[in-house]
């Protein structure tokens, strides 16, 4: 395998091992699921396509996530998604709060997490469940999801906060017991 | 509901996409200010999104009839969906009613305005209003169906909507059936409507108009975010911000309601008004011109871009936001702006000496490019420059704490080519013209980081 080869492979699966932290990233920016996973998606493609460029010893995440930044504003302009100033200076202080505190989660530390995820939303409520379902899978507001399951809207707010907290401990207390 | 909790809804809610303007704006001072907070914030989407990726990998279907309300008490219902009222209760209501019917009646005459308007776009006409007769670079408008049109020509015919410059550079006139003419300029939203009564919302930005005569009893209303302007047939500017709005008029007259406490002014030709919570709202004679003009970012942001205020460590500064222009949507540019006249103290002439000093900071050398929008003694708009054509712009040093200083000759500016296909419109050269504004980039993108510290016009040659 030349040198070339063998660095492309280095940094492309690097940059894979970071993809929920790039989806993360673009959710952050574009305020939707499949759009943020359409413009990773991109990014990967560039990626690997410019692997060469990555100065190897510097940060893979950060370097992954300046690509991500500009499929994002691709995406917006694409989407004609919301250009004003209060969007742009949010956009701003959100990529600031990542330079300054994302962390990449090593491999086997992401699997735990998304297995004690899996074990913990056995434990909860089938109406805890099918408000996360509603909020994550069909990207619904309070009032929808309301009016899907017969709840208010405080009522959708509360159950949605408290399902995330329960969720969180458990998780957090799963994870302490496994290491 | 605890400080955390609240954050934590607002920051979910902001994976979503849900946030208002006013959130947003919140969200971005919040994470801005607060170390904590940006720490949590980035948490709590690491971990949102950890969460959201496995139920959507392992969504199983949940029958939702087994969820529904069953029967009747079985599941809480909120107050939304309940009104039924005691005859006490509706006894009651009518009441408070009546009396806040009577008090608005006895508002609007006292004060001779019209109540608050709201433009519904609902309710425009369907056959066209106006038509567009000029504009400049990166402009969304949105028509009254809610369809959003990014490539607008001159010629078109709107029907009304809400027009939006994304840029310092943006520019757009629209005259409408009877002659009026209204221009916006730099980054601004403005949506209009006419069915037999033109009503237009300046949401934000500069905006000038020359409007004739209107029919009796049916004046142009204007609103901006703090006041409401009444016009019958005149020549004035208006610049809106969500604190104060500043309106200058040239000719004829112009009633304006300070929506903060309801006093109404009339501001007479050659008179201004700025209006903002607990001013006096007394018209002042317009300012004599005055030649040379210093930015002054430590105390007052500037117009595009992200205003970083002054620390013990460096000055205010104006940085630069990533921004994709219209007609080249692979390129991103780093850009800001800042606006000059019309802000506060007397407009600003251009001298054919004048020369422009930028001062700022950059991650990497870059070539930086310098536009300027200029006006004419009548208030509107006379056309855009460029300072950086000319000549090959060199690529601009920094020195070890990554700042830099570079200087543009008025001499050297030639017309901004987006306008140059209009001779007639603009004027050839911007000495003798107010200045509107300024606006800064480079095409390095995101990655130069630029930021300016200090634009000053010098009427002579820098020592």
């Amino acid at each position: 395998m030349g040198d070339h080869e063998s660095k492309k492979n280095r940094v492309v699966h690097a940059a894979f091992g970071c993809r929920t932290e790039l989806l993360t990233y673009a959710r952050s920016l574009l305020g939707n699921f499949a759009a943020a996973e359409d413009a990773v998606q991109e990014a990967m493609i560039v990626v690997m396509n410019k692997y060469d460029q990555f100065q190897e010893g510097t940060s893979i995440l950060a370097w992954c996530r300046s690509i991500v930044r500009l499929e994002v504003l691709r995406a917006k302009r694409r989407y004609q998604q919301d250009m004003s100033l209060a969007q742009r200076l949010l956009d701003d202080a959100v990529d600031a709060a990542f330079d300054e505190f994302q962390i990449q989660r090593r491999h086997d530390e992401s699997t735990s997490r998304r297995d004690a995820i899996q074990h913990c939303l056995k434990k909860i409520t089938d109406r805890g469940r099918a408000v996360l379902k509603s909020r994550f899978t069909d990207e619904l507001g309070y009032k929808q999801i309301g009016d899907q399951l017969g709840m208010t809207v405080e009522a959708v707010r509360k159950a949605l906060f408290r399902t995330k907290k329960q969720l969180h401990s458990c998780v957090e207390s799963r994870l302490r017991v496994a290491s | 509901m605890n400080t955390n909790q609240t954050r934590d809804e607002l920051f979910e809610r902001h994976l979503q996409g849900e946030l208002s303007d006013v959130e947003k704006e919140h969200v971005a001072e919040l994470l801005d200010s607060d170390a904590a907070a940006r720490q949590q914030f980035v948490e709590l989407a690491q971990w949102d999104t950890e969460l959201a990726e496995t139920i959507r990998e392992h969504a199983e279907p949940i029958d939702n009839k087994d969820l529904l309300p069953s029967g009747k008490g079985t599941i809480e219902r909120g107050g939304e969906n309940t009104f039924l009222l005691s005859p006490f209760a509706t006894l009651a209501t009518v009441t408070v009613l009546f009396i806040l019917f009577s008090s608005f009646l006895y508002l609007q005459r006292k004060t001779g305005f019209a109540p608050e308007e709201k433009i519904d776009l609902s309710q425009t006409a369907s056959s066209p209003i106006a038509t567009i007769t000029g504009l400049k670079g990166s402009l969304l408008w949105t028509g009254n169906q809610g369809e959003l049109v990014l490539d607008i020509h001159v010629g078109r015919e709107l029907t009304g909507g809400t027009i939006e410059g994304l840029a310092p550079d943006s520019w757009f006139e629209l005259q409408f059936q009877d002659g009026s003419i209204v221009t916006i300029s730099g980054t601004s939203m403005l949506t209009f409507a006419d069915v037999g009564q033109k009503k237009l919302r300046l949401k934000q930005g500069a905006f000038t108009a020359d409007v004739v005569p209107q029919p009796v009893g049916k004046p142009m209303i204007i609103q901006t975010p703090s006041t409401l302007i009444e016009v019958v047939g005149t020549r004035f500017e208006v610049e809106a911000l969500q604190a104060f709005t500043t309106v200058n008029v040239r000719e004829g007259n112009v009633r304006l309601k300070h929506l903060f406490d309801g006093s109404v002014v009339d501001i007479p030709a050659h008179y201004c008004v700025t209006a903002k919570a607990g001013s006096d709202l007394s018209p002042t004679r317009l300012p004599a011109s005055k030649n040379h003009w210093k930015s002054s970012l430590d105390i007052q942001a500037g117009g595009f871009g992200k205003w970083l205020p002054a620390t013990k460590k460096r000055p205010g500064a104006q940085k630069a936001l990533p921004f994709i222009p219209a007609k080249y949507p692979d390129l991103t540019i780093a850009l800001l702006g800042i606006p000059v006249s019309g802000r506060s103290g007397p407009p600003v002439v251009l001298t054919p000496s004048a020369q422009f000093l930028v001062r700022g900071r950059l991650h990497h050398p870059a070539k930086i490019k310098f536009g300027i929008a200029v006006s004419d003694d009548n208030g509107e708009f006379a056309g855009m420059f460029r300072g950086d054509l000319l000549n090959e712009q060199p690529i601009t040093k920094i020195d070890e704490e990554k700042c830099f200083e570079v200087i543009y000759q008025l001499g050297d500016f030639s017309i901004d080519p987006c306008t140059r296909n209009k001779p007639n419109k603009f004027v050839g050269e911007p000495d003798g013209l107010y200045l509107d504004r300024v606006w800064i980039f480079t095409n390095a993108g995101v990655s130069s980081r630029l930021m300016v510290h200090e634009v000053e016009l010098i009427p002579g040659e820098i020592k």
